[in-house]
């Protein structure tokens, strides 16, 4: 660090010259990359549910249909004959549309019951547009302007699966773009605050830029090689300003602590970089670990995370390391240029921070009982999680699919856009096997949560054939094999939702199938994520307890950070699970509650969440520990190392939180979970744990805090992280450090040689 | 890698490291700067703070005292300085000026401390060389 901080005063304009160029060949190559994102990659390729709605797509060119017209009428009913030409006018131009791969309707099947609403007033027409997620969300594109609305004695609605999902991401686009507005501001103000100048607080901005813009640059790239979600973005501005700050306002607070001790700016900026410097860098590298972790599991939403996070942390690290110490360089003693104020420092040992941590390790025991009997009764709902997809209802009331599709709920007992598919695997003679096919569909109409199953064979309800095959039953089978399709009486997405797939899986079938349909798909994601997870919290916990304890060489303290880091977000999630599953707030936070929680959101939050208490925990332990070295002293070091970070991680934690709660002014409640959850995240981690747990239990713990065997002392004497000690024989003229050792190494037998003298 | 073995050469033939193992000696290796300073140079004066700990590993040193500068002892490769201010925490009690180009190991105070402590070969070394002095100084007093 120390030839790296010369390095970087010495060469000051041939970096900032660098970085310019890096930043203008980023925009220009990564600037366009939104176009390239996807919207998609829940799904994994190889799970039950893909590889059926892939078999039923190549075999049969079907598969759930995902548009939705719901078209009521105040005239009659909907076999008036205005009302079904209309219907059957609407039926047509749907599959005159490019996208529409099939459609059908109440009208076109001839008044099938199903597709009348309950009041005889409203009739569906329903739609399908094949592909991935991104062409579903190309193919609906405009077709809401198109249908909805009056059209001569009916009114139509648009819903379905693809409007559900093109509004969602509308709206998260359009509420992320708000949040930033918001935000921007206020960050200004508090950056200008903070960092208490005009010229240090455009610091962390150059920082994020490169930072941000960089990151656009590595998601353009990844979208060569693989799927990158579009929500890989939210992740890089969020975290791109928030490292960007933290990162910028501990290298700018040291630089000034340094300039007051007396030192000129080259020697103020090495002695940064040799502890500020090194231990962002560090900082960066456990956040990284955290969110490099996402890349077990194999849906495209999550891995997107994961190299949007990594490329972010590193970019803001490479940019706090090595642009903005170029940046100081070239500034000197101007940083303090159109300073707001010139607050002399608080002196060691009289902070707020000093204060309340010996406050605290006055009385440890109480202080950790109390607080982790807090946490824990924050945590309890977190027990009682329960994970789901998101559906329409994550949507305000008065979203226009969110009320189409409430409408349904109300009209239409029976789920048909929420049909789930039985897809015969192998192929399947639908003539010599049409006993076997209808006893199958017999059984399967038997399990509970089923409506109707449609069968090549006929209709089947309770156990019994409710109707005999017609033209429509046709497109169940064809020469090569058959499907049937299962309509649901529960809620797709849901928990009896996901209890009718294992029932219909575990209904003996006399071919192999594949059960495929949305509830399928949670079902089989939910699956997957579980079996991951553990290979994803196990990567967390043991890289980020080795790269603690290559910091502190002991084994007390990481252990002490990850079981605080578990703490605090347990606590984070329950009350999580308090407002968005059970609907507490939901008035002053307008949202529905759907008794769910999105399955990938708390994964990813997890992941965000904890490298960013990392990275808190890692700027507070290597003060202490940079304490601890000098004085041996652990209550010392404790209160002292919580003194001096105090103020930045504040700040900083502020900060952050302010960027995150932004993100709960959205009106998709995904998004508000989510930026609630870690603005909650944050601040728990800096001012309940850092305030009262650290202390406390370092306080108990004493010199078991900085205990390990003597193995692992001396591997971390070999293989740590040290700091570099500032050595004063290195300023002298004409010192440098030696490449080549000359002369001999010295006289031959150590043992023998006379013993020196003239001590000093 | 050269350089760093370079080190371990050099340092495993200085008497205060002789009793290390080969993976003590890596460690050492692994903290210590190798520094070179010009003839003349002012490794530190009389009454300064202590902030390293030092083997000569080539060239030649004067430690020089009081106000004159009276010089004391000439140290060379294999000699070590430095240590007793880091000890004891009390200002330098000597000066020590390259006499030609000198090449030293530089070890930090905090990393210097953390070697006694953790590596008794040396510390053992270090004892027994200041019990040496202090044998020594003892005798002068007693003639």
């Amino acid at each position: 660090m120390r030839r790296l901080g010369r390095f970087l005063i010495r060469r000051r304009w041939f970096v900032l010259a660098g970085a310019l160029v890096f930043l203008v060949v980023a925009g220009a190559l990564g600037g366009s990359v939104e176009k390239r994102l996807s919207a998609g990659g829940f799904n994994e390729g190889s799970a039950e549910s893909s590889r059926g709605a892939a078999l039923l797509e190549e075999r049969f060119h079907t598969g759930t249909p995902n548009v939705l017209l719901l078209v009521e009428t105040e005239e009659g009913d909907v076999d008036a004959p205005a009302v079904a030409e209309v219907g059957r006018r609407l039926t047509d131009e749907l599959a005159a549309e490019p996208a529409i791969a099939e459609a059908y309707s109440y009208w076109s099947l001839g008044g099938a019951a199903p597709l009348r609403g309950s009041d005889g007033r409203s009739a569906l027409v329903l739609g399908r547009i094949p592909g991935n997620e991104d062409q579903v969300r190309e193919g609906i594109e405009g077709m809401a302007e198109r249908y909805e609305g009056e059209d001569g004695p009916v009114t139509v609605g648009v819903g379905g699966a693809a409007e559900v999902f093109r509004a969602i991401s509308e709206q998260a686009k359009s509420d992320l773009q708000k949040a930033e507005a918001l935000s921007l501001p206020a960050t200004l103000v508090l950056l200008l605050l903070v960092f208490g100048g005009v010229v240090a607080a455009g610091l962390p901005l150059v920082v994020a830029a490169l930072a941000v813009v960089g990151t656009l640059l590595v998601l353009r790239l990844f979208t060569a090689v693989t799927d990158v979600s579009i929500f890989a973005l939210n992740l890089t501005t969020a975290m791109g300003l928030g490292l960007a700050i933290d990162y910028s306002l501990f290298i700018v607070s040291r630089y000034r602590e340094e300039l007051r001790a007396g030192k000129d700016v080259e020697a103020a900026l090495v002695r940064t970089m040799q502890t500020a410097g090194r231990t962002i860098a560090f900082s960066a590298l456990t956040v990284a670990v955290s969110l490099a972790s996402l890349l077990v599991f194999p849906m495209a939403y999550l891995r997107s995370f994961a190299y949007a996070g990594t490329g972010v942390v590193a970019l803001a690290g490479i940019g706090a390391v090595i642009v903005l110490p170029a940046l100081l360089a070239v500034l000197g003693r101007r940083i303090d240029r159109f300073a707001l104020r010139h607050r002399p420092p608080t002196p060691v040992g009289q902070g707020v921070w000093h204060r309340v941590a010996v406050a605290v390790m006055r009385r440890p025991l109480p202080v950790i009982v109390v607080v982790v009997a807090l946490l824990l009764v924050l945590g309890g709902p977190f027990l009682r999680i329960e994970l789901g997809l998101p559906d329409d209802r994550v949507l305000t009331e008065d979203a226009p699919v969110r009320r189409v599709n409430d409408e349904l709920r109300r009209l239409f007992p029976n789920n048909e856009a929420g049909a789930l598919s039985v897809v015969a695997e192998g192929d399947v003679d639908i003539d010599a096997r049409a006993e076997d096919i209808t006893d199958y569909a017999t059984r399967l109409s038997e399990v509970d949560g089923v409506a109707r199953v449609d069968a090549v064979t006929g209709f089947f309800a309770d156990g019994a054939l409710q109707a005999p095959a017609i033209e429509l039953s046709e497109r169940y089978g064809n020469d090569e094999s058959t499907w049937l399709s299962v309509v649901p009486s529960v809620e797709p997405l849901s928990a009896e939702g996901e209890a009718l797939v294992a029932d219909l899986r575990a209904v003996p079938a006399p071919f192999d199938v594949l059960v495929a349909g949305d509830s399928a798909d949670l079902v089989d994601a939910k699956e997957t994520l579980f079996a991951r997870l553990p290979i994803a919290l196990g990567i967390i916990a043991v890289l980020t307890f080795v790269l603690l304890f290559l910091m502190v060489g002991s084994l007390l303290v990481p252990a002490k950070a990850l079981i605080l880091n578990l703490l605090s977000l347990s606590a984070t999630f329950g009350a999580m699970v308090w407002v968005f599953q059970d609907g507490h707030l939901s008035g002053v936070l307008d949202f529905t509650p759907t008794g769910v929680i999105d399955v990938f959101t708390p994964i990813l939050m997890f992941c965000v969440a904890f490298g960013l208490s990392m990275d808190y925990e890692v700027f507070l332990l290597s003060r202490i520990k940079e304490e601890y070295d000098v004085e041996r002293d652990n209550e010392h070091a404790v209160a002292v190392g919580l003194e001096r970070t105090g103020r930045i991680v504040t700040a900083a934690a502020l900060l952050l939180a302010l960027v995150f709660i932004a993100f709960a002014t959205s009106e998709v409640s995904v998004v508000k979970l989510i930026g609630l959850g870690l603005a909650l995240a944050v601040l728990v981690d800096a001012f309940v744990i850092r305030a009262t747990l650290v202390p406390a239990l370092m306080r108990l713990a004493g010199r078991a805090n900085w205990w390990a065997p003597p193995r692992l002392r001396r591997l971390h004497l070999r293989w740590g992280i040290y700091e570099d000690e500032p050595l004063s024989v290195l300023d002298l003229p004409g010192a440098e450090r030696a490449r080549h050792l000359g002369g001999s190494p010295g006289p031959n037998d150590p043992e023998e040689a006379e013993w020196p003298a003239g001590r000093t | 890698m050269a350089r760093r073995q370079d080190l371990i050469d050099h340092l495993k033939n200085v008497p205060l490291f002789s009793r290390c193992t080969g993976r003590e000696l890596r460690i050492v290796a692994r903290h210590a700067e190798p520094v070179r300073l010009p003839a003349g140079s002012v490794l530190f004066s009389e009454g300064d703070q202590g902030d390293a700990f030092f083997v000569v590993l080539g060239g030649s040193a004067d430690v020089r005292k009081g106000k004159g500068g009276r010089r004391v002892n000439t140290l060379g490769p294999g000699d070590w300085f430095g240590e007793l201010a880091l000890l004891d925490a009390a200002p330098r009690s000597a000066s020590v000026v390259a006499v030609d180009q000198l090449e030293v190991a530089v070890l930090g105070a905090r990393i210097f401390r953390t070697l006694l402590r953790e590596l008794p070969s040396i510390s053992e070394r270090l004892l027994a060389a200041l019990a040496g002095e202090l044998r020594d100084a003892r005798r002068y007093q007693d003639v």
